[in-house]
């Protein structure tokens, strides 16, 4: 099944910031943790990741740094910082409530979907 | 495999970043974006499928390169800083304003240069264009020279003193006044790799500290080595210097001062003047009690244009009185606040700026303005001694406008580039 744009797009940044709450990650092993995480529900371009990195950063939500890997290779990781880690709790709030506020004003038909699946 | 070389991954990441207008962050978008497609096309090879078709898939997971591009764009479009850029403007408006007026009303007994208002304007437009030059200029590329400008500008300066004159006055008059914003720049990016581990660069520090303002009273010129020591203070404190360094450095400042003071005839008569104008009404306190008088017939909606020839160089050092006399209180009120706002709004941009360097060249812009601005207000209202500082951007004074324009312009540069940060940390740290 697949998930609309707009839904994804509200998300994304909740996703990438509980994420990086429990290690530093780089943009591809972001995508790779979504993906499993999610069973491949969660596909989206993988290029359209960096603008949302970016912007976080210019936020202050997170930080990179490069680091020398394995020879000439490098990557470029993104911490967490604590305003991104107190944003990431705000949302996570929101995010129940809207949530729970969802389900109890589908409540019916929800059950009705699954009945019939 | 080698991403550099091939042509395709090359292209879709030139497509990427011919969005981008903020050329600075090309090479870290690049890099980053490369090394996610060779992540991408080897998880591919791995699969068994060759390089060629690899690379294609790769590349059409990356997503629309407009996009992409476009989105990043968005997050680096850096224009100037525009509140500061406004203050400016609305700073260096209201004083041609007064200046106009002073022309068009005042009398001879002013004294004030012919065609003041259009050569004002002139400078006005010249010194917009030379920080719209400096705006452009990587602010960076200036940190690995600070030293030879450190010492070639204390050579200049110590050359000015010993021969009494090099070249035709003014233009040396005007070096002296930007020395201590030259000096401060160079010392930003000394003090930003100072090393206080080893003593003996206790006594460099000292010197370079002290030589300068032993330079500037010896010139003479007493606010330009006040505004010195002021930011080079700062720029200490903000470099954690210890205490047990800061306070000697200090202190030995505030004693030359002390001596300057002393030594010096005139200087003592100012500060005395100022402590008691009436003690010497003709003299020394004569522009003390004139201010004085000015300010308290002022009212809050001014007096309009009638002021005529109570105090002499109203034009430059004394534009604030003007101002109030002719506009009120209220519009003394309303620029104050503005200035406030202004070195508030200095403060807060300079906290957000991640390069060192560039936040203590910020930090000790701001303080430079600070001080010109603070003390040339306090002494207007009769609250410190005259000093021979101009109101920035708003006294007449084609120089200082320059100057201050110089500042603002390398203020905004640091601003544009404030979110580069490309250090390479060893994996350990993580």
């Amino acid at each position: 099944m697949k998930i609309s744009k707009e839904l994804l797009k509200g998300s994304t940044v909740i996703l990438i910031l509980s994420l990086l709450e429990n290690k530093s990650m780089y943009g591809y092993e972001m995508i790779k943790e979504i993906e499993n995480k999610s069973t491949g529900i969660f596909a989206f371009k993988e290029g359209t990741l960096y603008p949302i990195l970016h912007s976080l950063e210019a936020e202050g939500m997170v930080e990179s740094s490069w680091l020398q890997i394995e020879g000439s290779r490098r990557r470029k990781y993104y911490t967490i910082t604590d305003k991104g880690k107190h944003y990431a709790q705000a949302k996570k709030e929101e995010w129940l409530t809207f949530r729970t506020t969802v389900d109890r004003v589908l409540g019916g038909s929800l059950y009705g979907l699954k009945t019939e699946s | 495999m080698d991403l550099k070389q091939n042509r395709k991954v090359q292209e879709y990441i030139d497509r990427v970043c011919s969005h981008i207008k903020c050329r600075e962050k090309h090479e870290e978008i690049k890099l980053e974006l490369e090394n996610h497609v060779e992540e991408l096309a080897e998880e591919y090879l791995t699969a068994g499928i060759s390089e060629d078709d690899a690379l294609k898939k790769a590349i059409s997971r990356m997503g629309d390169s407009a996009l992409v591009g476009e989105q990043l764009n968005k997050i680096y479009k850096s224009g100037p800083e525009w509140s500061i850029l406004i203050l400016t403007l609305l700073f260096a408006a209201s004083g041609l304003f007064s200046l106009y007026f002073i022309e068009v009303n005042g009398d001879f007994s002013l004294n004030t240069p012919s065609f003041m208002f259009g050569r004002s304007l002139i400078f006005t437009v010249l010194g917009l264009a030379v920080a719209g030059g400096l705006f452009f200029f990587d602010y960076r590329k200036l940190k690995p020279y600070s030293k030879y400008i450190y010492s070639g500008t204390i050579f200049i300066l110590f050359l000015i003193i010993q021969t009494g004159g090099l070249v035709n006055g003014s233009v040396q008059h005007s070096f002296v006044q930007l020395t201590p914003i030259i000096l401060v720049i160079a010392l930003a990016g000394i003090l930003d790799e100072w090393n206080w581990h080893i003593h003996k660069m206790f006594y460099l520090c000292l010197g370079m500290l002290a030589l300068p303002v032993i330079l500037m009273l010896a010139y003479p010129l007493f606010s330009a080595a006040v505004i010195y020591l002021t930011a080079a203070i700062m720029l200490l404190i903000l470099t954690r210097v210890k205490l047990k360094y800061l306070l000697p450095l200090a202190g030995s400042g505030a004693s030359l001062f002390l001596f300057a003071m002393v030594t010096v005839d005139y200087r003592m008569q100012r500060l005395l003047a100022f402590l008691n104008p009436h003690s010497d009404p003709l003299g020394s306190g004569y522009i003390h009690i004139q201010l004085d008088n000015l300010l308290q017939s002022a009212g809050f909606f001014g007096q309009g244009f009638t002021f005529s020839g109570m105090i002499p160089e109203v034009h430059t050092d004394f534009i604030f009185g003007y101002i109030v006399y002719t506009f009120g209180w209220l519009a003394g009120i309303v620029l104050i606040g503005l200035i406030a706002g202004f070195i508030a709004r200095l403060i807060s941009l300079a906290i957000t700026i991640k390069d060192s360097y560039g936040r203590l060249l910020v930090i000790s812009m701001a303080v430079i303005f600070s001080v010109q601005f603070i003390w040339n207000i306090l002494m207007t209202l009769g609250l410190a001694p005259l000093g021979g500082v101009s109101l920035p951007f708003i006294s007449y004074g084609n120089t200082q406008l320059i100057i201050n324009m110089m500042m603002i312009g390398l203020i905004l540069s640091v601003y544009k580039r404030k979110g580069k940060n490309l250090a390479i940390f060893s994996a350990k740290s993580l």
